[in-house]
Formats: structure tokens, sequence, C-alpha cells
């Protein structure tokens, strides 16, 4: 469940030739995120909520609220796959 | 496919950007202007390049009545989105990128450069917050300044909220004085968006 989603701290974003790159130092891995993803992740604070993100994502896009709260709770749910983030309640 | 009954206007100081995305926009009914008060709002789309500081109130006035496609400088797209534009494209945006933006809106769509989308969210984000705070600050009104506050949400100016609360003018300049301060708003259009956003969260919630 991703109440409250945080970055997990010790990884390392970069922004170079290979595009915007999150190295994940457990796994030794390389994760290459597209921008939707990118700030999505971004705003894991351990804050703000899915919700706020959806209607965040809803207003500036226009796409409707249900259809935006289920690409950021599998976004979510990909990058918590990934190690990227980890929630907290 | 393109609709040909769709109207664009298209506003720019340069009339020469102005004739050659006319040319590309050769499926639509276009009219070119220099700023978009003049008959912009029966189009289905404008497209505004502003090229320096464009008041709020005017960017919120244009973006209200019809959908909104901003060619601007980076420091005008928060305001832009802000005033509820569809759509932002830098200045350097080439006449193919204006022409599919075009495209993307008239589709119902929105238009955001992808590099700004975690600028523009955080934004969002933090905005939403403030209006939850300030929909709560309506609670430290009085009822007339309730009353004041969403009639000059309305429009109305000082004279007409005097006129409709039996009251003069002077006691509404009054009210609205106190409305503002405690809602933290420096302007009408400041109040008028505020209320907007407070009447979108309410819903909200309530749905």
């Amino acid at each position: 469940m991703t109440n409250h989603p945080k970055r997990r701290g010790e990884l390392m974003p970069s922004d170079g030739s290979y595009g915007w790159t999150i190295y994940e130092p457990d796994s030794d891995s390389l994760h290459n995120l597209n921008e939707t993803a990118r700030a999505i992740w971004e705003l894991c604070d351990g804050v703000t909520s899915p919700h706020e993100m959806a209607h965040a994502i809803s207003e500036l896009t226009g796409i409707g609220l249900e259809t935006a709260l289920s690409d950021v709770k599998e976004t979510l749910r990909r990058l918590e796959e990934l190690n990227l983030v980890r929630t907290l309640d | 496919m393109a609709d040909t009954s769709k109207k664009v206007t298209i506003c720019t100081p340069s009339e020469s950007f102005g004739k050659a995305l006319r040319l590309l926009l050769d499926d639509y009914a276009v009219r070119l202007t220099r700023h978009p008060s003049r008959g912009a709002t029966d189009s289905d789309l404008v497209v505004w390049e502003i090229n320096g500081a464009v008041e709020s109130q005017a960017l919120s006035e244009v973006s209200s009545a019809v959908s909104t496609l901003i060619l601007a400088d980076k420091s005008q797209l928060i305001r832009s989105v802000d005033a509820g534009c569809r759509g932002f494209l830098p200045s350097s945006a080439s006449l193919e990128e204006v022409r599919r933006a075009i495209d993307i809106i008239l589709d119902g769509g929105a238009v955001i450069p992808p590099e700004l989308l975690g600028t523009l969210l955080r934004h969002v984000v933090q905005r939403r917050r403030q209006d939850a705070a300030a929909s709560d600050v309506l609670d430290g009104l009085t009822k007339r300044e309730r009353q004041v506050f969403w009639l000059a949400a309305e429009g109305a100016r000082k004279e007409e909220i005097g006129k409709r609360m039996f009251i003069s003018p002077a006691t509404a300049r009054t009210h609205l004085q106190n409305v503002y301060r405690k809602l933290g708003v420096h302007s009408q259009s400041e109040l008028m968006a505020l209320a907007a956003r407070i009447a979108e969260f309410s819903t909200e919630e309530d749905a």
C-alpha cells in the first residue's frame, strides 16, 4: 500500500549522456525513468499522497481523476518494485 | 484529421510568425490579432505569444473563456498554469511543435513540456494545499465578509456589492479590505482565482 511514498535517500539520480537515470546501489542497477515516472518519483517526499499526485496530474493534463490515480498507483507500484521508493503509512 | 470548422486565433506581436503559423494551419479557420481581447473568445483556441509581462488578470480572463496555448519564456509558465491555460510551449518552439500542440489541445488534451512536468506538479500540489487552507480560512470570515467574498468572486465591484447588500460602497470597501487581509490576496483577480479553486476543491471534497 503506497500511502505516503518516500524516495530512498541512498539513490543517485543523474542527468547525463544516458538521459535521466537513478543508480540503485543495493542491486547495482541503473534505472532510466521517463518524464512522468521521474516527476512522480520526485513527488515522493514522504508527505505527498498518491491522491494529491493524481489531483495535480488531473488538473495539469485534463485527464480524469480516476485515470490519473490509477496511473499514479501503477507507477508507484513499479517504483517500489525497483526499490526506488519506500512507503510510509 | 483537423476539423475545418474549428476557429483558431493567433495573438502575436510578430506578424511574420503569425503568417507563417497560419500557413501551417490551413485546415483551420485562423484569425491573426495582436491582442486576444479582440474577438478571441468566440474561437475554439487562442494561441498567445507573450513577449514580456502580461497581467495575470488578462491571462485569467482569456483562459477562462477559451482554451489557450501560451508561447512564452519559462518565467510565465506557472502563471499560465494557474490561470488555467491548456498548454504551454517555450518561445523557442518550432512552428511544427506549435502545430502539434494546437491539434492536441483542440482534441481535448493538454500540452506541457515534459522536462517541466515535475516542477509544475510540485507547484500544483503546494497550491492545492494552500487552497485547502484558504477554504478553512473562509470559516474565519464574518457572515457579511463571506457574502462580500462571493460577490467579489463573481466580479462585482464595491458599488455593486454595496447595492446588492444594501450597504454603502464605503462599507463594502471596508469588508473587501478585511477579506483581502484575512485571505492574503492582493487583488480581485487573485480573489476570483482563489474562489474558483475553493469551489472546485469543495466539489471534489463532496464527491
